[in-house]
């Protein structure tokens, strides 16, 4: 009897014990936020591709530690990341094996501080959903400060989406202080492409075909490769900046005058065509759809007499046409061009046309004047159905006060990278977001770093950011040798993007004669 | 054998009291350089002469700076310099800096002539030392040419001292060095080699050696410098045979850096061939011999200090001192300090730049309307709107500073951002771009400049205090600072375009706030140094926006002349001239009329009761 009247209390005593540690735990895990945390950069409730590098983030709470469980639908006991900083950083295999079998699903970080009490609390679950589309390996950008007049740092870099590797395409440095710009690769892919640039050395494109480098007497503006590869179409502007003596934004661009011209590969020369150069108009922004038959670019009229003077009275009332012109590319004629998109119907200017990799949609800037979104706050993205004609504003997720613009397409039309001045309005970050069948954009994220801080005291920006499937094959230093070389294609220019050399007073300026 | 060991006892005391006397006098020799860096030298004024150069790169904790330092061979010296530099920003620590660097010097040579068993080591020691301090003496900056030199040294003295006597082993060991010198210090390595090389060739006898490590060396600049880091291979020989000397470095501390180095080769050299050559004394007296030593030490000591002193005293250029004072004052905003330095140094009035500065502090210290024609002017220095100067880092400093404290920002950021891509990430300019887009009400894009600053050791505490304070009251509403600019800062976006010192320019500053006192008062500066006596009468009335009670003396003889010259001009009655003024300027006027045909002897009359007054600028300007 005392054995089991001793047996009894001790099961009793256990029996207590469980159920006061199973109520503290109840407690422990009661005892936390109802909202989810706040974490920097927003990775919540967004759209990520199945190969993103991690998302590290900073938790912008207070806390003594912190705790992060990283899981996913089909793994739900996902991993673990304790920390006593506010910075989570996301170990790369883990993150990768995780996102590989969600694809399609949602992942959720669950995030717990330990207040001062040495409790942990916990807050609402943070979902992100993961598309089943990839997205493009590599972005190409172009990293600088924010320049005015003079430049020292003027580089383009690619960067490896799916991890943190980042590495220079070409340093303006390596070519006597010069400037590099108007990087454009032809669908996606780095086996041809085009970078303009700058210097003591001379002026004109760099271009990589197949491996094979050359370098083009001429200057080439906004550029885009024709879908065959045959052809790059490109710009010639007569850009000038000047300052506003007040405004967010202190830097403004006008173009006095502008014009397309394309540069037959094969041929190795260039043309134009009379649609495309008006002497009345200011023709700009070229981009081909993916089938190569259409041409949309920008026009606006040229509302000044003298092209030389800066700025000119109605430098604020230029607004730029979206039209588009057909092409046969077999026997090099052009149709007629037609008007997609009146100004004076949106009542603000159309620039940056780009077509979605299916064709179906068009997304385009608008901001309030002028040919130069990135530097007015009031540019914002839209997109129109190509079908329908229908355009909209991306959204208040896409667009921001600040200045959106800069957008390409992954190669499989999924994805769109966009710059974005949203956090503060002088910095411009690259962000991503979905694309759905219908065009519907997803919550946007920025690209992430390894160093979750690293935005918050990085002076450069991240320009054009054009997404390419892999790294550029041509290193750094062949790129500089073939710009430093004598030897370069003359090309005769039906318009002359005659640059003045980086010595100049004015070096940034590029001028059509 | 106990003798022997009473001997061996002896010899260690007399060596441990020669020891102790050098290094007693050592250290008398740099508690003195020490005590003249911080007091008659100054070195934080070397930092107010290279802040905003763009050689030197602003320092920043951290792998991430540390990275972008590994791109090149020769740029690890850079990340040294980088390091060193950020502390001669303030006086004792920059005068520790300079001093340790100093004794760095002192040490490297002093262990290097040792390893070459050269006579009179003591004294040559000290010479590399020296010609550092000339160098600061000149407020010239060679911390990256010393700090390469100490290295390379450093280096060569490591080299000799564990290089064994297999060959094989001896060229592995000095590719290693070579390989790793070549990539953190470029230039330099070749110092590096060619010691080693004396080092082989002479005393060691080995010159088949030394001719393979030349070789090496030359390889290894070929496969670093060309192939790997992609420099043409011209120049990665070009640097290394030049020294890369910084191109704002002055020719007579480029001269010195390279007689040090010839200096340091020559001896080793010369005094490893004596070696080599001379015969070995059968009875030598290793014996140390304190009394000769400790005197020998003594009067090496004593040559050094005297030709240190020497030099240091023919080579400092007071001048030099004085206008880097007037630079750090004004930075500072030291403005009494900045007036007193111009009374003391007339020769000052010739800059434009130190003109515009007193100006400057003329105003903060509220003498600008009393006191402006006491001292030479120039309507240019005002703004500084002469074009001459204008693609200067100078001029982008200035003239950012004043137009911020006018409140035209937006000028500001243009000169600001010019400042960052030209000279680098420097702490005056991180602030004032923060200033800006707080007074903009820009602070997300603050926040990032912010973050930048707080990473400066020395110079980030301000930056720290304002994130916190953004943290406590995102408005900033108890920073009167940022309170005051919002107040002044024309951000509105519907003004058009507007020139910078245009008459406009003050307008809109004063629309923008009519009690921007700055702006008011050197608008009326601008139009007394026009002799524009119309403006003043226009813009008198805007003393009641100010809250004045008083007249001011430049205003009430401008508008005494101005009544003499327009009998309808309307002034408001509150600041119509005293008649005390109006007899002073009639009394002007009748002395000046008596002397009307000799313009000198009228200035000589009028200076001792008008000579600062607007009167004398008037007539006589």
């Amino acid at each position: 009897m005392t054995v089991i009247h001793h047996f009894k209390i001790i099961i009793s005593v256990i029996m207590v014990i469980l159920i006061l540690t199973c109520s503290a735990a109840a407690a422990e895990n009661n005892s936390g936020f109802d909202r989810q945390a706040k974490i920097r950069p927003d990775y919540t409730s967004t759209v990520i591709p199945p190969n993103i590098a991690p998302l590290n983030f900073t938790i912008l709470e207070d806390a003594k530690s912190y705790r992060v469980k990283v899981y996913s639908q089909t793994d739900k006991d996902g991993f673990e990341i304790a920390s006593n900083t506010r910075e989570i950083k996301i170990p790369e295999k883990k993150w990768k094996t995780l996102l590989n079998d969600a694809a399609g699903r949602n992942i959720f970080f669950d995030i717990s501080i330990k207040d001062d009490n040495g409790n942990w609390k916990n807050f609402k679950t943070t979902p992100n959903q993961v598309a089943p589309e990839p997205i493009d390996g590599y972005l190409a950008y172009r990293f600088i400060k924010p320049i005015f007049n003079n430049w020292e740092n003027v580089e383009i870099r690619q960067r490896n989406i799916e991890t943190f590797k980042d590495d220079q395409i070409i340093h303006g440095k390596k070519i006597g202080r010069g400037c590099v710009n108007c990087h454009t690769f032809l669908n996606n892919e780095t086996q041809q492409m085009a970078i303009g640039f700058r210097s003591k050395k001379g002026v004109g494109t760099f271009l990589s075909i197949n491996g094979e480098l050359q370098k083009v007497d001429a200057k080439w503006g906004y550029t885009s490769w024709h879908p065959s590869g045959k052809l790059a179409i490109y710009s010639v502007n007569k850009v000038r900046q000047f300052f506003h003596g007040v405004s967010t934004e202190v830097r403004d661009v006008v173009d006095l005058d502008s014009a397309i011209a394309y540069y037959n590969v094969q041929e190795q020369q260039a043309h134009t065509a009379p649609e495309l150069s008006d002497i009345n108009s200011q023709e700009t922004y070229p981009t081909w759809t993916p089938d190569g038959k259409w041409l949309y670019f920008c026009a606006a009229p040229v509302l000044w007499q003298d092209r030389d003077k800066m700025p000119p009275k109605e430098y604020d009332q230029v607004k730029y046409d979206l039209k588009k012109i057909s092409y046969d590319i077999e026997t090099d004629t052009w149709g007629k061009p037609e008007t997609v998109l009146e100004a004076k119907d949106t009542g603000k200017s159309i620039l940056l046309p780009r077509v979605t990799p299916d064709g179906k949609f068009l997304v385009f800037s608008m901001c309030d004047y002028g040919c130069f979104p990135v530097f007015s706050p009031s540019s914002d993205l839209y997109i129109m159905d190509l079908r329908t004609g229908k355009w909209e504003n991306m959204g208040n997720q896409i667009n921001s006060q600040y200045s959106e613009s800069w957008h390409s397409f992954s190669s499989n039309g999924k994805w769109m990278a966009f710059s974005s001045k949203r956090r503060g309005g002088l910095f411009t970050r690259t962000f991503f977001c979905y694309l759905d069948d219908n065009g519907e954009p997803s919550k946007p994220f920025i690209l992430p770093q390894e160093d979750p801080l690293r935005y918050d005291s990085m002076l450069q920006t991240f320009s054009v950011p054009e997404l390419i499937k892999g790294p550029v094959i041509v290193s750094p230093r062949q790129i500089t040798k073939t710009i430093l070389a004598e030897e370069k294609i003359k090309v005769n220019m039906p318009l002359t993007g005659a640059t003045p050399k980086v010595d100049s007073a004015q070096p940034w300026q590029q001028v059509r004669e | 054998m106990d003798q022997i060991a009473k001997k061996q006892s002896q010899d260690n005391k007399k060596e441990a009291i020669t020891s102790f006397f050098r290094i007693l006098g050592c250290t008398a020799f740099f508690a003195c350089l020490f005590l003249y860096c911080c007091k008659a030298i100054r070195i934080d004024l070397i930092y107010q002469k290279f802040a905003l150069d763009p050689w030197i790169v602003p320092f920043e904790p951290g792998l991430e700076f540390f990275k972008t330092f590994l791109d090149e061979p020769g740029r690890i010296l850079s990340y040294i310099e980088s390091f060193l530099f950020q502390w001669y920003y303030l006086n004792t620590s920059g005068s520790i800096i300079a001093v340790l660097v100093a004794m760095c010097a002192f040490l490297a040579t002093y262990s290097l002539l040792t390893v070459f068993k050269v006579k009179g080591r003591y004294f040559l020691a000290y010479c590399p030392a020296i010609a550092f301090a000339l160098t600061c003496n000149i407020y010239d900056n060679m911390l990256y040419n010393y700090a390469g030199l100490i290295i390379a040294v450093v280096f060569a003295v490591l080299y000799i001292i564990i290089a064994p006597k297999n060959r094989p082993v001896s060229i592995l060991i000095f590719s290693i060095l070579f390989a790793s010198l070549y990539f953190m210090i470029a230039a330099f390595s070749l110092m590096f080699a060619l010691l080693v090389l004396i080092y082989e060739a002479v005393p060691a006898r080995r010159q088949a050696t030394a001719i393979t490590q030349a070789l090496i060396a030359c390889a290894v600049i070929i496969l670093i410098g060309t192939i790997v880091c992609g420099i043409p291979i011209k120049e990665a020989f070009m640097q290394n045979l030049t020294f890369a000397p910084r191109p704002w470095a002055c020719p007579f501390s480029i001269n010195v850096f390279y007689a040090m180095c010839g200096l340091i080769l020559l001896a080793s050299l010369i005094f490893g061939t004596w070696h080599r050559l001379a015969p070995k004394p059968e009875n030598e007296n290793t014996h140390p011999r304190t009394l000769i030593n400790t005197i020998t030490a003594a009067i090496q000591l004593t040559v050094a200090v005297i030709i240190c002193t020497v030099a240091l005293f023919f080579s400092f250029e007071p001048s030099n001192k004085v206008n880097l004072l007037s630079k750090y004052y004004a930075r500072q905003s030291m403005w009494d300090e900045l007036i007193e330095l111009g009374e003391k140094n007339p020769q000052l009035h010739k800059y434009l730049f130190f003109n515009h500065d007193h100006t400057r502090a003329l105003f903060h210290t509220n003498r600008l309307e009393s006191e402006l024609f006491k001292y030479p002017q120039s309507i240019d220095a005002l703004l500084l709107s002469v074009e001459d100067v204008q693609q200067s880092r100078e001029y982008y400093e200035k003239a950012g500073a004043i137009m911020l404290e006018l409140g035209y920002v937006n000028g500001t950021e243009i000169n600001s951002f010019e400042l960052l891509e030209g000279s680098g990430n420097w702490p005056l300019v991180l602030e004032n771009l923060a200033l800006i887009n707080l007074a903009k009400g820009q602070d997300q894009t603050a926040m990032v400049f912010l973050n930048k600053l707080s990473k400066d050791i020395l110079q980030g505490k301000q930056a720290r205090q304002i994130l916190q304070q953004i943290k406590n009251d995102p408005a900033l509403l108890d920073n009167k600072r940022i309170r005051h600019l919002r107040s002044i800062a024309i951000t509105e976006a519907d003004l058009p375009t507007i020139g910078y010192d245009t008459d406009d320019f003050y307008l809109w500053l004063l629309r923008k706030n009519p009690k921007n006192k700055m702006a008011f008062q050197y608008m009326m500066a601008k139009s007394l140094l026009k002799e524009d006596t119309n403006k003043i009468a226009e813009n008198i009335y805007r003393l009641d926006d100010l809250g004045y009670d008083k007249l001011p003396r430049y205003y009430e003889e401008a508008l005494v002349i101005e009544t003499q010259l327009n009998k309808d001009i309307n002034i408001p009655e509150k600041w119509k001239p005293s008649a005390k003024a109006m007899q002073q300027g009639n009394a002007f006027l009748q002395t000046y009329a008596i002397y009307k045909k000799d313009k000198a002897k009228a200035m000589r009359v009028l200076t001792p009761e008008f000579g600062d007054s607007f009167y004398f600028y008037f007539m006589f300007n």
